[in-house]
């Protein structure tokens, strides 16, 4: 008989990739907005002195606008790559690849470019994953209901199809 | 070739003879078409030639130039080429769903989107199948989700 195929059983990583970034990306409006509103000069003053000597410090609002449009470029980049409808790449492998290359050159200009070497250091950016980490969760089981849903409607049109046939 | 067709409204029933000096594999060919008219198919299994109902066929898989015809428990050969028994089974609710694979509509169990738009289908015996995504949007058309 044939072999049965084990393939990975997953949602399709473009609804995946679209639902996490829409979640990452709020993440990051909330966060940089919230820490927007509460940073100061002085705080910036901290965070260019605390950066040189490693002790916990606040980001500056210049940075944390340069980290918002970091992070809305990335959620571009991944549209245009991942769902399919700017540029029809038919492997998702090859669409993965294309997303993170992209996103990794940009990341590494905007490191260069606003000299984040100096104001942003480890700790933010791990508190940064971590805080997004819910987000990419409920980015998840969003992907998880819309595959549920997608599946109900095509076993109910299948249902349908076999009672006419 | 000759055809002769006798048209009595006597006869109770529709028959087909041939006549014919050997069993060539054309002439196992044309016996295979009208036993697909008859929802028959011919397949061998071990030697033996079977005629296989097409209701209890689930799907049919080509292999390394052989066609294999899978049933709720068996597997079979058929002598004839996928392209033409989906040309023969089309009216039976068979249809493509990979480059090598045709499958019955009404033995299917359950669909379930897969990654790159593809369609994993799981048959009525539990096997499961996947449809290319060319075929998987073939598929949604037919089941008139697009």
């Amino acid at each position: 008989m044939r072999k049965k195929n084990n393939l990975f059983d997953k949602k399709s990583a473009s609804d995946f990739v679209q639902c996490t970034t829409l979640a990452f990306t709020l993440q990051t409006v909330v966060s940089s907005l919230v820490m927007f509103i509460v940073s100061s000069d002085t705080a910036a003053e901290q965070s260019k002195i605390s950066s040189i000597y490693e002790t916990p410090g606040f980001l500056s609002k210049e940075t944390l606008m340069q980290f918002l449009v970091v992070a809305l470029l990335s959620a571009v980049i991944r549209h245009i790559f991942m769902s399919g409808k700017v540029v029809k790449v038919p492997s998702v492998s090859l669409r993965v690849i294309l997303t993170f290359v992209c996103e990794i050159v940009m990341v590494g200009a905007a490191v260069w470019l606003f000299e984040w070497f100096h104001s942003v250091r480890v700790g933010h950016w791990i508190g940064f994953v971590i805080g997004a980490l819910p987000c990419i969760i409920a980015g998840g089981i969003m992907a998880y209901k819309g595959e549920c849903k997608e599946n109900e409607e095509m076993n109910a049109a299948l249902r349908k199809k076999q009672s006419e046939e | 070739m000759k055809i002769s067709i006798n048209i009595n409204p006597d006869n109770p029933e529709t028959e087909i003879s041939v006549s014919c000096p050997s069993l060539t594999p054309e002439v196992e060919k044309i016996i295979s078409m009208i036993r697909v008219m008859d929802r028959k198919l011919t397949v061998k299994k071990d030697g033996e030639v079977f005629l296989l109902e097409i209701g209890d066929i689930l799907y049919l898989e080509a292999m390394e130039r052989k066609c294999f015809v899978y049933t709720d428990s068996s597997v079979y050969e058929s002598e004839a080429k996928l392209y033409e028994l989906e040309q023969q089974l089309a009216a039976s609710g068979f249809f493509r769903v990979s480059k090598s694979t045709l499958i019955c509509l009404k033995h299917i169990k359950s669909l379930r989107a897969d990654l790159n738009h593809r369609i994993r289908i799981t048959m009525d015996n539990g096997e499961q199948l996947i449809a290319s995504r060319l075929y998987a949007d073939e598929l949604r058309e037919r089941l008139g989700l697009r």
